[in-house]
Order: C-alpha cells, then sequence, then structure tokens
C-alpha cells in the first residue's frame, strides 16, 4: 500500500518539475525576446539621434532640397511619437516610413560632390550606414527570438503552461514594403 | 538559437574525453614502468593519473587566465575602438547584435600584410577579435562583414575554449611522449655506461613488466599522431559550423565566400602558434599531406570545399543551419556533426541582397596578383624560356624568419608551401617547392 502511495507522490513530483522546467524555459525565451526588443529599441534611438546631425551637415551644402529635409524630420517625429506607444505593429509601420525617407535622402546626396568631400559628413554616413545595418540585425535577432518563444507558446506541452501562465504569442517586426528589406543604397 | 548551439558540445565533447583517456593512460603506464608490479600497485597507477593530469591542467589555467593576453604581446597590435578605425569597430558591433551577444569583443588590429583574422578569449566576457592591417585594407564591407560573423561564431559557439583546452592536452601528450622518447636514450646510455664499469648499480631504472615498456613505447609513437587526429578531427567541424553560422548570421554567404577566396593564398601571418591557429578564420599554417578525411592533419577543411558550400548555400537562396547541413552532407564526403540545434533550424531564412559599398577600405594599387599558371614542372631549357631564374630563388626566404616589409604569399596550387618575396621585385614566375607547379606572382599594370 505504501509502495503504491509512494510511486502515485513520485509521479506528482515529477510532473511538477517538468512544469517547473517548462515555466522557467518560458520565462527565459520572453525574456530573451524582452532583450532583443530593447536591442532594436537602443538602435532605432540611435538613428533618431544621427538624423538631425546628417541634415544639418547636408544643408549647408544642399540648398535647394528643403523638402526632402522637411519630410525626413517628419518622419523622424512620427516614429518618435509610435516609439513611445510600444507597440510592435506601430513601431514597424512609423519605422519603414522613415527608413523610405531616409532612403530617399541619401539619393539626393549623390548629386553633391562637395557634400561627399566633407570629413564629417563621411563620418556620419559611415554611422548611418551602420546604423541601418544594425536595425536590421537587431531586427533579425528579435525575429529569431520571437519564432523560437511562438514555437513554444504553440507546441505541445509547453503550450499547456502557457495557457494557464498567460504567456501570449509575441509580434515579430515585419517590414511593410518587400524593397525596403534592401538597406538605403549608401555609396562611398 | 545561439543558445542551443552552445548548449549542444555532446559531440566534442565526447571527443574532448577520449583524449583525455589518451593522456591519462599514457600517463599511467609511464608511472607503471618504474614499478616491478604495476598491476598491483595503485600508488603508482594514482601517481601516473595525478601527474598528468597535473601538467594538464596547469597548462590550462594559464591558458584560461593569461591566454586573452596573448593578442597583446603582438607586433604592433592597436585596440580599435569607434574612432580609429570606426568601419571595422561598427562591423564588428553589427555582428555582435545579430547574435545577440552581450558582451561587445575587443577588436584588434595588427601590422602584418598577410590575411588573416582570428579570435580569443576562453571567456565570453573578455573575448577580442584580432584582424590583420592586410586583410582590413583589402576586403570590401560585405567581406568583412563575413569574416568577422565567422570569428563571432567561434566565440558564440564557444569554440575557443574547446580548441584551447584540446590544444593542451595535445600539447601534453606530446611532451609526455618526448620524455619517454628521450628519456629512453637516456636510460639507454646509462646502463651501457654501467656495463662498461662492471657495477650493477641502478638508479631509478626500469624495473617494469617488459610488455608495458612495450606498450609504452607504442604509445610514445601513436599517441601524439592520435590525439593530433582527434584535435584536428573537431577543429575542422567547427570551422564548417562557424562558416554555416557566419552565414545565417549575416544572411549573405557570398560575402564570406568571396572573402575566403581573397585570403585563402595569402594567409600567411607571422604571429601563429598551436593554440590559436583553429581561430584563424583560415589556417596560416601551411597545408599537410592530406587536406581532408579522418586522417587530415590540418585544423581547417579545404577552402575550396568551404567556399563551394557557401555559394551553393547563396544560390540557393534559403541559408538556415539546415541547409548549410544538407549541402555539406550531398557534397563533401563527411560525417554529420551537425548538432540537433542545427537540423531542427529549418525556418526560412532568405539572403539578402549585396551591400552597395562595394570598394575595400583601402585601395592597394601595388598588391601582388599570385596565380597557378601551370601543371607541369618546365624543364630548365624551358624554365630559362620563361624567364624562371635558378639562382633568382635566392628572393625567396623558406624560414619563419623573414623581414618585415616582405610580403608572404601561400601557393594557390597545394596551399602548401610559403613564398616570401622581397618589396622589390615586380613580377617573378616560380616553381612551388612542394607540388612542382608554376606558380606567377605580378603586378596589375
Amino acid at each position: 500500500m505504501t509502495i503504491i502511495l509512494l510511486v502515485i507522490l513520485g509521479l506528482i513530483v515529477l510532473a511538477a518539475l517538468c512544469c517547473f522546467a517548462l515555466y522557467n524555459s518560458l520565462v527565459g525565451l520572453r525574456n530573451l525576446v524582452k532583450n532583443a526588443w530593447s536591442q532594436i529599441d537602443v538602435q532605432l534611438k540611435r538613428r533618431y539621434d544621427l538624423i538631425p546631425n546628417l541634415v544639418e551637415t547636408a544643408k549647408g551644402y544642399m540648398k535647394h532640397e528643403n523638402e526632402t529635409f522637411v519630410q525626413v524630420t517628419e518622419a523622424r517625429a512620427k516614429a518618435m511619437a509610435a516609439n513611445s506607444s510600444n507597440s510592435v505593429g506601430e513601431v514597424s509601420a512609423a519605422e519603414s516610413q522613415l527608413g523610405a525617407t531616409l532612403a530617399k535622402m541619401l539619393l539626393t546626396f549623390e548629386n553633391y560632390p562637395e557634400l561627399k568631400a566633407n570629413q564629417n559628413f563621411l563620418a556620419l554616413q559611415e554611422e548611418l550606414a551602420s546604423t541601418e545595418n544594425r536595425i536590421a540585425f537587431a531586427r533579425q535577432a528579435y525575429n529569431d527570438a520571437v519564432f523560437g518563444y511562438n514555437n513554444r507558446v504553440e507546441m505541445f506541452p509547453s503550450n499547456i503552461i502557457a495557457g494557464m501562465f498567460n504567456f501570449t504569442k509575441a509580434d515579430s517586426f515585419e517590414l511593410k514594403n518587400e524593397e525596403e528589406r534592401v538597406a538605403p543604397q549608401v555609396k562611398f | 538559437m545561439w543558445e542551443l548551439i552552445r548548449q549542444n558540445r555532446r559531440k566534442s565533447l565526447f571527443v574532448l574525453f577520449l583524449m583525455f583517456i589518451l593522456m591519462e593512460s599514457f600517463s599511467i603506464l609511464i608511472f607503471c614502468m618504474f614499478d616491478s608490479r604495476p598491476d598491483t600497485n595503485p600508488a603508482m597507477i594514482t601517481a601516473g593519473a595525478l601527474f598528468g593530469f597535473v601538467v594538464w591542467a596547469v597548462q590550462a589555467l594559464v591558458a584560461y587566465f593569461f591566454g586573452d593576453q596573448i593578442v597583446l604581446n603582438f607586433n604592433q597590435a592597436v585596440l580599435v575602438n569607434k574612432d580609429n578605425y570606426p568601419r571595422l569597430f561598427n562591423v564588428v558591433e553589427e555582428m555582435r547584435i545579430a547574435g545577440a551577444q552581450p558582451y561587445m569583443p575587443e577588436i584588434y588590429l595588427v601590422e602584418d600584410k598577410g590575411l588573416n583574422a582570428f579570435a580569443t578569449g576562453i571567456r565570453q566576457e573578455k573575448s577580442a577579435i584580432c584582424v590583420t592591417r592586410g586583410l582590413y585594407e583589402s576586403l570590401n564591407r560585405d567581406e568583412l562583414q563575413g569574416v568577422i560573423a565567422h570569428e563571432m561564431s567561434h566565440i558564440l559557439n564557444r569554440d575557443v575554449l574547446f580548441m584551447t583546452f584540446a590544444g593542451v592536452m595535445l600539447g601534453t601528450i606530446t611532451m609526455l611522449s618526448n620524455m619517454v622518447i628521450r628519456g629512453g636514450f637516456a636510460i639507454r646510455k646509462n646502463n651501457s655506461d654501467d656495463d662498461n664499469s662492471g657495477t650493477k648499480k641502478r638508479g631509478i631504472g626500469v624495473r617494469g613488466n617488459p610488455a608495458i615498456i612495450l606498450i609504452v613505447i607504442a604509445f610514445a609513437i601513436l599517441a601524439p599522431l592520435l590525439a593530433k587526429l582527434f584535435y584536428f578531427t573537431i577543429s575542422r567541424k567547427r570551422e564548417f559550423l562557424a562558416d554555416a553560422s557566419a552565414a545565417r548570421l549575416t544572411r549573405y554567404p557570398e560575402g564570406l565566400a568571396s572573402a575566403l577566396e581573397k585570403i585563402s593564398s595569402r594567409s600567411w601571418v607571422s604571429f601563429s602558434n598551436r593554440i590559436t591557429s583553429p581561430m584563424f578564420i583560415i589556417s596560416p599554417e601551411p597545408a599537410g599531406l592530406f587536406t581532408s578525411g579522418f586522417f587530415s592533419d590540418s585544423t581547417h577543411p579545404p577552402v575550396s570545399e568551404r567556399i563551394m558550400i557557401l555559394r551553393k548555400l547563396q544560390n540557393g537562396g534559403s541559408i538556415s543551419l539546415s541547409d548549410y547541413r544538407k549541402i555539406y552532407l550531398s557534397n563533401v564526403k563527411g560525417r554529420d556533426f551537425f548538432p540537433d540545434s542545427a537540423k531542427n533550424d529549418t525556418g526560412s531564412v532568405s539572403v539578402r541582397a549585396a551591400s552597395p559599398d562595394e570598394a575595400p577600405a583601402v585601395q592597394h594599387p601595388e598588391e601582388h596578383i599570385v596565380e597557378f599558371i601551370g601543371d607541369s614542372t618546365p624543364s630548365d631549357l624551358f624554365k630559362s624560356e620563361l624567364g624562371i631564374d635558378p639562382e633568382a630563388d635566392q628572393e625567396f626566404v623558406y624560414t619563419i624568419q623573414k623581414p618585415d616589409d616582405w610580403e608572404s604569399f601561400k601557393c594557390p596550387a597545394c596551399g602548401n608551401f610559403v613564398f616570401h618575396l622581397a618589396p622589390n621585385i615586380r613580377t617573378r614566375q616560380v616553381v612551388c617547392r612542394r607540388c612542382k607547379k608554376q606558380i606567377k606572382i605580378e603586378y596589375p599594370e
């Protein structure tokens, strides 16, 4: 009799341990997603800081491109507003917009050879090129993390724990237009 | 995904364990050799086991705590930051972000004309990536990114840790073997001295079972070879895995492929050693007798194979680790060593477009082109027609020592032989001393 009781007790303990392990791995994966998101955020902020500098430097050389600068500045303001909302969908929409206008601005730089001779401008351009890459790679790492986490949330048996403790699927960071997958054309 | 790869080290651990057993049994046998009742004396067995372990552990600890500093001892290594080499710094930071690695490795630029790069840092938080000036100056951004991603993967996959411990074990086994072989001669010499004087005094003589002595001698000859095979096997696997991870990190296998192509003929650098050589992107040592297969004595797989896989990956469009594995298995005669995490990495990961920045960091108009031009050894008569002067061979030194401003090239045909070229020579046709094929080295006009 006691043996049966002990076996049952053992099974219960084993099941509880499995639950703990599943729960902990879900928490770990969710933290990875959160951390990856904050990495994107760092890079987006870096881009916001860089844009005014770039616009200021370029303005001196490009008197007739005021419209482009206005567009970029507006897109930046919108993206910053969306960023504080913290919804993945809104942020990715606003950032796609900003990326497109930036790409347009970078294209117009091509027509100003004096600008491209400016050392300060070249340094800023390298920073912007790298920032675009960083955002792309941070997005890539984030989407990888989301993929791993969502798999766990949906798959058996971790989906039971996920349901019990309210682990919801995370949104991946998608760009709106196909062509924006290509980084802006920055020529050196 | 990266977390999974890091955790999935069982197979490498197993080979490491085999090496460890080899080292320990060798050490135990050596101690048993000095005892008349080896099979019944646990003290000697324990002493032997302890001896091997302590020798290994001391070296491993030194490597663990001071290995990071090897880099600093290199000739003129510059610490790279945002201000002195922004492009290099940015590329490393981008790869750190792509790999979701919390620690930014230190970056060093080494003054060397050879094209190579390597990673150090047994502890991830103290890792470093080292790039030669030759490499930095001749690669464009995509190529540099591929190289850095490969090195970052070595750090992410904890390869430095593995290869350092394995390298130290290989060193210990080699040391034990040297001890036996040299010690053996010494004992023989002592014994013959005794015979001459007619007395029969023996100090710490070999009193053990003759069978054990034979086994020890066999070990002394075979153990280093076996250990090397183990070591090279782990190292080559990890190169393939680092390539696969680099392709996935950058989403652009062609960058690494074209970098490997550029590096392959000029990868010779003056500062590699046994411990660091598996961490280079392409082995700085000349290739051995067999370049692939189980008996290969090279730390790296053949470059041509690596490039071929990467190119197929690029053309296939999808570059997840499982795609790399499929291409590897169908094109290379090799065992399936990929960890489960790589097999399960099946999501569609698509190739990105090339970055528009095509130019290398610095244009070198005076860079040599090394190419393989002919199969057969030209006869002496033919040699003079080609302008190969047998006396001119003096301009190529074959030692490790070379003046700083001389350039070094590997034979593009066999990868086996390193030429060193004086700076004033513009064009030269030479014959590789190993593979006897004709090589042309010239400045582009």
